[in-house]
């Protein structure tokens, strides 16, 4: 038997519980804050899917980057916007009583930038319903004392889940993740440059089928730290998820395979 | 419910393409690329495209690479992980088959004829021709003009002159094939036509926005008298999905979407950031 979903029913961190089950589901910042309608063209590529994350959120308003934009290379892109989000306070105005309604549970992804804050946005996050998790994603450079820190001061009556890069999977301070409060481990997008036209440097996020293998072996090395690991990265065929669910992945979450489609 | 249209005959002489099926709930269609070729801007073509998904005049579709020619069945070595926008450079009546579609460049440079796609759309906030407008200006700002010809055309069609201004960056490539009418002028002859046009349609890079303003002598707030719209040439890689925001652009109304809102826009709505 393969490590796959059957292992992880549920998630049961401290009393909060959610399913992971069917193990789909799509990563923050690629569908928006709200499910997508039946019959959409997202709805048909994500299919069945167990829970829905929203785009990341932080405490207060953030503009596009100065520099936002899109390189490619061979094997993926480079994709830099700055995380544009009008701030939580307005994200709950306007998409709180959507959510309540939801037909699946909703994960609120929150950019982590210092425990106090974490700690108020998923206090407001507890009492709505609807919301099943909180998925926390770091600034690039974050010690691995802060996040735990972090992850500590949102624990509370939510799952907390925390997102890592694949490259960071060999980090020493993973071990103590679950003792902090993680219920779950989840991987992001690796950041990466390339060089623009212009001669400059553009940082960001890395999409693409290049980052398969790196994903697999990070699912395959966080394992060991005894929560559950959602894949994310490289998937642009269904037979890409299978695979990191074989590779013991709980869920594995799609990335800009959303926006493009299933390959053939 | 799926319609099959045919991409090789009309409506009344069917024919069964495999490579077409039309999705009428969402929007969506499978296509093959049947012709590339080299423009001034780069690799153009001709796809496979339901008439009733056609982009208008600066409105653009999605489409992602499904297969190519030549790779093995599950192979994702050679796939965009985004999808690639699709703007029409010809007007629907131009076509050589009614559902076809010709794009302007530049296309993927792994894309070749036979490459299958996956097409959504149409999308976007196109170009607002008043009707009244009888001497257009286009222009291409550092870009190739085809994505202005559909607009060219519109124009002829309702009787306007049209001028089209073209940036010297453009190389020595072959142009997309332009109207006999149209009258070509180089980008220096840019602010004479301020006192000419009724309306204008600029394509342009988003960081070419204030170099557009100076050019025109536009810079402090000054309208031109006339409707003057941009199509803002960006990157667009969730076409609203997900409102990511690489495509930002910032207005007068606040942050807007060139996917969604866009990507043409009023000039006299845009600010720089």
């Amino acid at each position: 038997m393969t490590d796959s979903v059957a292992a992880y029913p549920d998630f049961l961190p401290g009393g909060a519980s959610f399913s992971c089950n069917p193990p789909w589901m799509n990563a923050a910042g690629t569908l928006g804050f709200l499910p997508p309608a039946r019959g959409s063209w997202e709805s048909a590529v994500l299919g069945k899917h167990c829970a829905f994350v929203t785009n990341p959120i932080s405490w207060l308003p953030r503009m596009p980057a100065a520099e936002r934009g899109v390189l490619s290379f061979e094997g993926g892109v480079v994709l830099h916007s700055g995380l544009p989000n009008p701030g939580l306070r307005t994200v709950l105005r306007r998409y709180a009583r959507a959510w309540q309604g939801a037909e699946i549970p909703i994960w609120v992804h929150l950019i982590a930038d210092h425990p106090q804050e974490v700690q108020n946005m998923v206090r407001r996050l507890e009492g709505i319903e609807g919301v099943a998790a909180v998925e926390l994603s770091f600034a690039p450079g974050m010690s691995g004392g802060l996040i735990l820190e972090i992850i500590r001061a949102a624990a509370g009556e939510l799952p907390v889940v925390a997102q890592i890069a694949c490259l960071d999977s060999h980090a020493d301070w993973l071990q103590d993740l679950q003792k902090a409060g993680a219920a779950a481990i989840c991987l992001g997008a690796p950041r990466g440059e390339l060089r623009r036209v212009d001669g400059g440097w553009m940082a960001g996020r890395v999409y693409g089928p290049a980052l398969l293998p790196l994903t697999i072996a990070a699912v395959r090395s966080l394992k060991r730290w005894g929560l559950p690991v959602i894949a994310s990265g490289g998937i642009y065929r269904r037979e890409d998820g299978e695979t990191l669910l074989a590779a013991g992945a709980a869920a594995v979450q799609l990335d800009t395979v959303l926006w493009r489609g299933w390959a053939d | 419910m799926i319609i099959l249209v045919s991409s090789v005959g009309s409506t009344r002489n069917f024919h069964f393409h495999p490579f077409l099926c039309y999705h009428p709930d969402m929007a969506q269609a499978q296509s093959e690329v049947l012709e590339i070729f080299l423009t001034s801007g780069g690799k153009a073509g001709r796809v496979s495209c339901p008439h009733s998904m056609r982009p208008a005049a600066g409105q653009y579709m999605l489409a992602s690479c499904l297969r190519n020619v030549g790779t093995a069945v599950n192979s994702t070595a050679s796939l965009e992980p985004l999808p690639v926008p699709l703007f029409p450079s010809l007007p629907a009546c131009l076509e050589q088959q009614q559902a076809e579609l010709t794009v302007a460049p530049p296309l993927p440079d792994n894309w070749s004829v036979g490459t299958s796609l996956l097409l959504r759309g149409p999308l976007g906030r196109g170009f607002h021709l008043p009707s009244t407008a009888q001497r257009v200006a286009l222009v291409a700002w550092g870009t190739c003009h085809s994505r202005l010809l559909p607009l060219a055309y519109k124009a002829l069609a309702c009787g306007a002159s049209v001028s089209l201004c073209l940036s010297n960056s453009q190389g020595d490539l072959p142009v997309s094939p332009l109207p006999v009418e149209v009258e070509i002028l180089p980008l220096a002859g840019l602010p004479d036509l301020l006192s000419w046009a009724e309306y204008m349609a600029v394509d342009l890079p988003r960081e070419a926005i204030a170099a557009l303003r100076r050019s025109l002598r536009l810079e402090s707030g000054q309208h031109p008298g006339f409707l003057l719209e941009v199509l803002v040439e960006t990157p667009m890689p969730c076409g609203g999905t997900a409102e990511c925001g690489v495509c930002a652009v910032k207005t007068q109304r606040g942050w807007k979407l060139a996917c969604k809102d866009g990507p043409v826009f009023d000039l006299m709505q845009l600010e720089e950031f």
